[in-house]
């Protein structure tokens, strides 16, 4: 089982993740269910506004604006934040924000750290850093702590778990925790429930995301369905929040119209079942809730999309994941075949930034440009341009491959010159006869295994418009 | 150079490039909340509260009030129900079964005798600021006399809201949360719609993941 397997953090071969996966019926058979009716149920839930389209430009616009305005809106952020009583640390990278936390930690003597589901720790591998640390950090979100359990990383930006069946989990349950095998789902959830809401109780400290950050008052919010993001933020003494840079809004008015969009594109809810507005650690008098509220805002290569004029809108992103719904590549190959923390259409624009050219250059291949990530974006971000940007980026970097160059080239030449372009339509039509047709393939590595070569048409397009043309 | 000068720093080399207005979000925000919603705000906002795995109940007045919380208990098997004194009083007294006060519940002891008490089989309530019928949510706050917890580690969670108090659409809360958080105080706000639930495992719906099992909202229409 594909899906048991160690996914490696150092440099990975794309081909290979894919070739890994793409054979697995029962991998295909995972993602095609959990895709299709995510998507429907997102369809069923955006019906309910005439204005959805007005919703996402809206949205896109006061993202646009947010993100060209940053500096002022981090800084009105922090000041907000700050006088409610929170503290506030900035990470240029990665490494910066994982020694933070660690701080943070050992100043409060944590030993065991619940965290609640969030990608930007996931990005930087805050609970694989905090275990290295001997620091016992738990993930409580049920598709999270599954693929901590296995080893793994999330498949999907809202799903972690979305590739494994109930009988791999039921397996990995009885594997890891000692007890009797089940793959009935309810049961499963009820161990996972006993096992975790321990770990709440006795946990020192929380760890969350934030899914948008309100600069006029300095509030977090998390949006979450299990109640585990609740729970790690209200019952251990400290709470730790990690947040990108990007996750800016001006005010609570604009918040509610995100909120709209997120629980429709990501789930398919018209809301989630809880979405919590925090500002500042507990009150004085409240009987509950973290002494500390620690928030951590990071770079890790932010910026550098900043900078670029045309990946820039790729900050506008609200981690929904609607994108790798919709993408047939996502369909086809799952998360784990990107080989990285975020994968589909929007982890193929991001990641190369995030995680360096290394590591994800070659992500953006995993694409067949269709468009339907950026029709369904709800903040309407231009993805399958991106991922072409993205591409170029890659080849100006490396020099790209001189046959694939040349090969360019002529393409341009023949697409240029009327008589060239008759001569090789003539030539394809003339090889399609001889390759072409029912179980004909062309002897093309890579290409042409699992596809028939189509028989090209007999007669050229001029051809049929001199026959036809007078009948007009 | 800080992380903090370092990041800012890089920001504006960008921002100071672009040159970009911010943006006018009340005004965009005016565009989109003008078009109509629902026709029919209560009965929309109970049909989505039910369709998210939540239930709704309905009440005349405070004894209606009163004795439908005692049958839920009942009908539960709950052992107790833990309110702030403000929601027994909107109730018209306390429930005839065992009904404890947070401010007894703080009177009680640390914060671990709450969490065992509420951890065994209760059922928390606590009053909700305003209802959503576009998505069938409540607004509930936390407060010193409702904690976050009455509404989290319970069995059951009931919010009790004024049926007057739905609005057609989410971004109608804006101004009241606008308000809320005018203050420089510590606050702590959630919307809660639906039960702690998950599709984890190959999208089956499972309730009470890791907070209350069920979520109901009682309607008030007095």
């Amino acid at each position: 089982m594909s899906g048991q397997k160690k996914v490696q953090v150092t440099p990975r071969n794309l081909k290979l993740l894919v070739q890994e996966r793409i054979y697995n019926p029962q991998l295909r058979k995972n993602l095609s269910r959990a895709t299709s009716t995510t998507l429907a149920k997102r369809a069923d839930v955006v019906a309910d506004f005439t204005q959805w389209e007005e919703m996402r430009s809206a949205a896109s616009e006061i993202k646009d604006g947010v993100i060209a305005n940053l500096d002022t809106y981090l800084e009105q952020f922090e000041e907000n934040a700050v006088s409610a009583g929170a503290t506030v640390h900035w990470a240029a990278d990665a490494q910066a924000a994982q020694s933070i936390v660690y701080q943070i930690l050992r100043d409060c003597d944590a030993k065991l750290v619940v965290k609640s589901k969030s990608m930007t720790t996931e990005e930087i591998r805050l609970g694989h850093f905090l275990e290295e640390q001997g620091i016992e950090a738990v993930e409580t979100d049920l598709g999270e702590y599954i693929v901590q359990l296995a080893g793994e990383l999330p498949s999907h930006i809202t799903a972690p778990a979305l590739h494994k069946s109930r009988e791999e989990i039921g397996e990995l349950f009885a594997k890891k925790l000692g007890i009797d095998r089940t793959n009935d789902p309810e049961a499963l959830t009820a161990i996972a429930r006993d096992v975790l809401r321990e770990k709440f109780l006795q946990a020192d400290a929380g760890i969350s995301g934030v899914n948008f950050a309100v600069a006029d008052s300095g509030t977090i919010c998390i949006v979450e369905n299990e109640g585990n993001g609740r729970l790690s933020t209200a019952l251990p003494k400290t709470h730790i929040a990690v947040m990108g840079i990007e996750k800016l809004l001006p005010d609570m008015q604009s918040l509610t119209l995100f909120l709209q969009l997120l629980a429709r594109s990501s789930t398919g809810q018209r809301i989630t079942s809880y979405t919590s507005l925090i500002r500042g650690p507990k009150a004085k008098d409240d009987l509950d809730g973290p002494e500390d509220l620690h928030i951590i805002i990071l770079d890790n290569g932010r910026t550098d999309i900043l900078e670029d004029d045309d990946l820039r809108e790729s900050l506008n992103c609200i981690r929904c994941g609607a994108c790798l719904n919709t993408c047939p590549v996502y369909q086809t190959i799952g998360g784990h075949s990107y080989g990285t923390q975020y994968s589909g259409p929007i982890g193929a624009v991001i990641s190369p930034s995030l995680l360096g050219v290394e590591e994800a250059g070659k992500m953006p291949y995993a694409s067949s440009l269709c468009g339907a990530c950026a029709e369904i974006c709800p903040v309407q971000i231009d993805l399958h341009h991106l991922l072409l940007h993205q591409r170029r980026k890659y080849i100006e970097r490396q020099g790209g491959n001189p046959a694939e160059r040349l090969l360019f080239r002529l393409w341009m030449m023949t697409m240029k010159h009327a008589a060239l372009y008759s001569v090789s339509g003539l030539l394809g039509r003339l090889a399609g006869t001889i390759f072409g047709g029912s179980n004909r393939t062309l002897p093309v590595p890579g290409w042409s295994k699992s596809r028939e070569f189509p028989a090209p048409a007999p007669k050229s397009f001029k051809q049929l418009w001199k026959e036809h043309g007078s009948e007009r | 150079m800080s992380d903090r000068e370092y990041i800012l720093s890089r920001i504006r080399k960008t921002t100071a490039r672009v040159q970009k207005a911010a943006p006018d979000a009340a005004s965009i925000m005016g565009r989109i909340s003008s078009v109509p919603h629902t026709a029919d705000v209560v009965d929309t906002f109970i049909q989505r509260v039910e369709h998210a795995g939540g239930k709704v109940g309905r009440s005349k007045d405070a004894d209606e009030a009163r004795q439908w919380i005692e049958a839920y208990i009942q009908r539960y098997g709950l052992k107790r129900c833990v309110a702030p004194d403000a929601v027994f009083e909107l109730l018209g007294g306390r429930p005839e079964t065992v009904a404890v006060s947070t401010a007894e519940l703080s009177e009680r002891g640390t914060a671990h005798d709450m969490q065992t008490l509420l951890l065994d089989a209760a059922c928390g309530i606590t009053a909700a600021h305003a209802g959503f019928a576009d998505c069938g949510a409540v607004l509930i706050e936390t407060t010193p006399d409702s904690p976050r917890t009455i509404s989290l580690l319970v069995e059951a969670h009931i919010a009790i809201l004024r049926t007057a108090d739905i609005h057609d659409f989410l971004p109608g809360i804006g101004p009241f949360l606008q308000h809320q958080f005018s203050s420089s105080e510590p606050r702590n706000l959630t919307f809660v719609g639906g039960p702690s639930k998950t599709a984890d495992i190959e999208k089956t719906l499972v309730k009470g993941v890791h907070g209350p099992r069920e979520f109901t909202v009682l309607l008030l229409d007095f």
